[in-house]
């Protein structure tokens, strides 16, 4: 054997480990969806009281969104006196407070506040704007939303009912889909990634393990666990994904709920897309290299295995994926050949299939997304979509090691608006 | 106290015979063993133009009989030299002899003296006791006949010798002189082979048939025999590599081996794709071991062809040979040894390790250089094909019987009757010309090869002549072969095939490889089903949303 040989052998054996964990993903997130159809739970009769919300938005510059989500806020199904709207206004320069400030005044302080965060306490992220407004706010639980969100009416009571009815829950998160899927074909493929992300990933992993990420956007968590927290981590620009690893290490659950369903603008151009991106897998590897530091103390199996799970995406998966592309292309353009031989071609061929069939299934569980026009899609999609990740996951480590060297500090990266 | 002395003398008596007669059977036995030894001179090695050269091809051929041979060149001879030798050989090219001692040491010797070519005046003007005249070159000779053996199933005496060749004719003046062939312009008649006295004289060096032949079957008259006479042919079925048609092989395995002819199978154990340097080694491929058993249970002797048939770690893109550059048309330039040792050990290793024993080699279009050879020798006792006689160029000359112990081989079995081209209709015919070239030579080995890929109705052309000829068929199991190579040894003798070798180490490879086959097989099954599973799962997920949604 030679080194092409144990090369191809480590990127099948991390490859198809993955897979393996996805294939059961993607049969406990359908076991998981059918459940939850299964559920005989009326949300509008059966609520066995409300309590207190407090739902922030943390806003940079959001003009173009930010009255679709006001308005979408202010109209969920909940009792008004029972929740109350912070939008954490930190230094915009566009009408953002200015048109927040307009519905303040129409619907009165108690439903809708607007808080303008002091130029020298803001300007410092995400995470700083959320622990400014949850310092602020009162409720016993705590809603998060971007600031594009319109989230469905029901949202809010699905996310409360999850929450307050299951002590061991630390968080409950819902499901977001893409507004603007229509879009063109960038967006079209990220409603698919997103959708199958939510039923493979979190629902799968919710069902099998029980835990699953916050996603940064709709979802609720208690107040006690911020506080005893202390918020936040300022330094994450994951900020979503470091707060579950604490959640999970308190020992708190963190449930899915596909029902809570938020509509979010999803990036239209590659340029925005690859910024956004690459600022998620910057993230998630702050995460994973703040824990695998402390892995020995850890203690939770489940923390443990959504190490292991970060880690062999990012590390593992990353790298088998570089290192069999560059044997896929290395056979064909030179005379470097694998020596190992088996029915490695048909392999492969249902390799395709089963990640086909797996963001098919996924899909279906929604309506009206299983069309044929999105089975193509999916087709298409691991040889166009997928191998952009590459670089994405490249560019994310390069902007993570430069961040460490230049040791520079959190600020707000934000998402373009549309 | 007289019949005890009686006694012990008739004891003694007793000893001393038994001793004596046992003395004499063992020196008689060794006598027997011990081989004659030949000095072979040359003025020149080979003719203008021609990469074949004549000196180490006559040298090789001599390797037929009990003999050990030195040559060296004329002007290096010594007087009294050939004192210590039992023969002494002559070869002319250019007739070029200015060795004086070299001459006179001739004209007197009692020795057996076999002149072959041109200078035979030399001698001639030196001594009287042979009786024949040197009459000068005559280009004009058109026919030979020759009867040789009286046994020989001949029934045609006169060949055709083709285009204008030099001989140093001579005329005989005395019926003591035995001319055992002749030469004919259609006007007059002069001896090719004679015999006066202690001198055969040969008027021309040629390494075609038919003067090489008669050549070669006069030696029979004047040399010991080594190898036990007889008349065998053999089919090589060639260029059998992994990519090969696994149909076809079974096909001819089947065909021969209904009609219970033994046959070679020449084979690559690894290839190389045109253009790629990737090598897929037979194993990879459990079809093809399984056809190559088949063909060995059929009664296919495998001799390896080479290890790729191509020099595929280098960059000399030489078209198909292993053993010697073509493209420069030089022998390689890399450490012959260990080039040879390498190929010639993986072939080993492969072949053993999947239960095919090849007692035999091949170099790929027999093109070798004579350090190849030499190195060769280590690995195989025996060689199929044609022999390369020098590194001048690549070239190739035939002999028309077994050779052993010989410079260059341990053992040759020669290849010598052609092959069948598709693309030249009279292929099959120069087949049958070259066999009854053969039959003038009385102890021959005849030789054809077959390539796989070809219609087997070529084959069933060429076994139904030899049918018509009622040949008896070359069984190389039968015969004393050997391998060697480490630990990796296979000895055959009388139909069986003893195997030597580290069957852990060739497992251990082995197991490697299934364990990525079933491993590849596992996880095709594995997909398998959940693609199935999927599938189902897919539909009455679909099933279901469209259920609630109707709702």
């Amino acid at each position: 054997m030679i080194i092409i040989d144990y090369l191809f052998l480590y990127s099948m054996t991390t490859i198809w480990l993955l897979l393996a964990m996805n294939i059961l993903l993607t049969y406990f997130g359908y076991l998981h969806s059918s459940e939850v159809r299964a559920q005989k739970f009326n949300i509008l009769t059966d609520m066995k009281g409300f309590p207190e919300i407090s739902i922030l938005i943390p806003a940079h510059n959001e003009e173009k969104v930010i009255e679709n989500t006001v308005r979408a806020m202010l109209s969920l199904d909940y009792p008004t006196d029972k929740y109350k709207i912070y939008v954490i206004n930190d230094g915009s320069k566009d009408r953002t407070g200015e048109i927040v400030k307009s519905y303040q005044e129409k619907f009165g302080e108690d439903r809708l506040k607007l808080i303008n965060v002091p130029k020298e306490e803001g300007g410092r992220g995400k995470s700083n704007a959320l622990n400014y407004g949850l310092r602020q706010s009162n409720g016993e639980y705590i809603v998060v939303y971007d600031a594009d969100n319109t989230p469905n009416r029901m949202a809010l009571r699905y996310l409360s009912h999850e929450i307050h009815t299951h002590s061991s829950y630390g968080a409950v998160i819902g499901k977001f889909r893409t507004r603007n899927k229509r879009r063109n074909i960038l967006t079209r493929f990220i409603n698919i990634e997103t959708l199958s992300f939510q039923w493979m990933a979190q629902a799968g992993r919710w069902r099998l393990f029980r835990l699953c990420s916050i996603p940064g956007t709709n979802f609720i968590v208690r107040r006690k666990i911020l506080e005893d927290l202390g918020g936040w981590d300022v330094k994450a620009v994951a900020e979503d994904t470091e707060l579950s690893f604490r959640i999970y290490q308190m020992g708190h659950e963190i449930s899915f709920m596909p029902l809570a369903e938020t509509y979010e603008q999803e990036p239209e151009n590659l340029h925005v897309w690859f910024k956004q991106r690459t600022r998620w897998v910057n993230g998630n590897i702050y995460v994973l290299t703040k824990y695998m530091k402390s892995i020995r103390t850890v203690g939770s199996a489940r923390v443990l295995f959504d190490l292991y799970y970060y880690f062999s995406v990012y590390f593992l998966f990353l790298s088998s994926i570089i290192v069999s592309d560059v044997i896929f292309f290395l056979g064909i353009f030179t005379d470097y050949h694998i020596g190992i031989t088996g029915q490695f071609v048909t392999v492969w061929l249902l390799t395709y299939l089963v990640f086909s069939l797996q963001i098919s299934i996924a899909l279906s569980i929604e309506k009206g997304e299983s069309t044929f026009e999105n089975i193509a899609l999916i087709f298409i999609m691991y040889f166009s979509y997928c191998q952009l990740w590459l670089f994405v996951s490249f560019y994310g480590f390069y902007q993570n090691l430069k961040d460490n060297i230049l040791k520079r500090k959190t600020r707000w990266y934000k998402t373009e608006r549309f | 106290m007289f019949r005890r002395k009686g006694l012990l003398i008739i004891l003694l008596l007793l000893a001393c015979v038994t001793t004596i007669t046992l003395g004499n059977q063992m020196s008689s036995a060794s006598t027997e063993e011990v081989p004659k030894r030949i000095l072979l001179i040359y003025d020149f090695r080979n003719y203008f133009a021609d990469l074949r050269d004549s000196i180490t091809t006559t040298r090789e051929l001599l390797g037929h009989f009990n003999v050990v041979v030195d040559e060296i060149d004329q002007a290096e001879y010594q007087s009294g030299q050939i004192d210590q030798y039992d023969y002494i050989f002559v070869i002319g090219l250019q007739g070029i002899f200015r060795n004086q001692d070299m001459i006179k040491d001739l004209a007197i010797s009692e020795k057996t003296i076999c002149w072959v070519g041109k200078g035979i005046e030399l001698l001639l003007d030196e001594t009287d006791r042979y009786h024949i005249r040197y009459e000068g070159p005559i280009y004009d000779f058109a026919t030979v006949t020759y009867w040789g053996d009286q046994d020989s199933r001949r029934d045609k005496s006169v060949y055709p010798i083709g285009v204008k060749r030099e001989f140093s004719a001579v005329s005989i003046y005395s019926d003591e002189v035995e001319v055992l062939s002749w030469l004919d312009t259609g006007l007059f008649k002069s001896p090719f082979v004679l015999n006066d006295d202690n001198l055969w004289y040969v008027s021309r060096i040629d390494l075609n048939e038919p003067l090489f032949y008669i050549f070669a079957d006069v030696l029979m008259e004047i040399l010991p025999g080594k190898v036990e006479g007889y008349q065998k042919v053999y089919i090589r079925i060639e260029d059998v590599h992994p990519f090969r048609d696994t149909k076809k092989l079974r096909a001819i395995a089947d065909y021969l081996g209904d009609k219970g002819i033994p046959f070679m199978v020449g084979l690559i154990p690894a290839h190389r794709l045109p253009g790629e340097k990737y090598v897929t080694e037979f194993d990879e491929l459990p079809d093809f071991v399984e056809a190559i058993q088949y063909m060995q249970e059929r009664g296919g002797t495998i001799i390896l062809n080479g290890y790729t048939h191509t020099i595929y770690e280098s960059d000399i893109k030489g078209e198909g040979f292993e053993y010697w550059d073509g493209d420069k048309d030089q022998p390689l330039e890399v450490n012959i040894d260990d080039w040879v040792r390498y190929t010639i050990g993986r072939g080993i290793m492969l072949t053993v390790e999947n239960e095919i024993y090849p007692l035999g080699f091949e170099a790929p279009h027999y093109a070798m250089s004579q350090g190849a050879y030499a190195s060769l020798k280590k690995y195989f006792s025996t060689y199929s094909g044609q022999i390369q006689s020098s590194d001048w160029g690549f070239s190739s000359s035939t002999v028309p019987y077994e050779l052993r112990d010989t410079k260059l081989f341990n053992k040759l079995l020669p290849e010598n009757l052609g092959y069948v081209d598709p693309f030249d209709p009279d292929s099959i015919q120069k087949i049958k010309h070259n066999y009854e070239m053969i039959q003038i030579v009385r102890h021959h080995m005849a030789g054809v090869f077959f390539h796989s890929y070809l219609d087997i109705e070529y084959l069933e052309e060429v076994v139904e002549f030899f049918e018509s000829q009622n040949v008896e068929y070359y069984d190389m199991r039968q015969d004393f072969h050997w391998v060697k190579f480490g630990e990796y040894e296979l000895i055959s003798d009388q139909g069986e095939i003893t195997v030597q070798y580290p069957e852990e180490r060739g497992d251990a490879r082995k197991r490697l490889r299934l364990f990525f086959n079933r491993t590849a097989f596992l996880l095709v099954g594995v997909l398998g089903l959940v693609v199935y599973a999927f599938a189902r799962i897919l539909l009455k997920s679909r099933k279901q949303t469209d259920r609630k949604m109707k709702e």
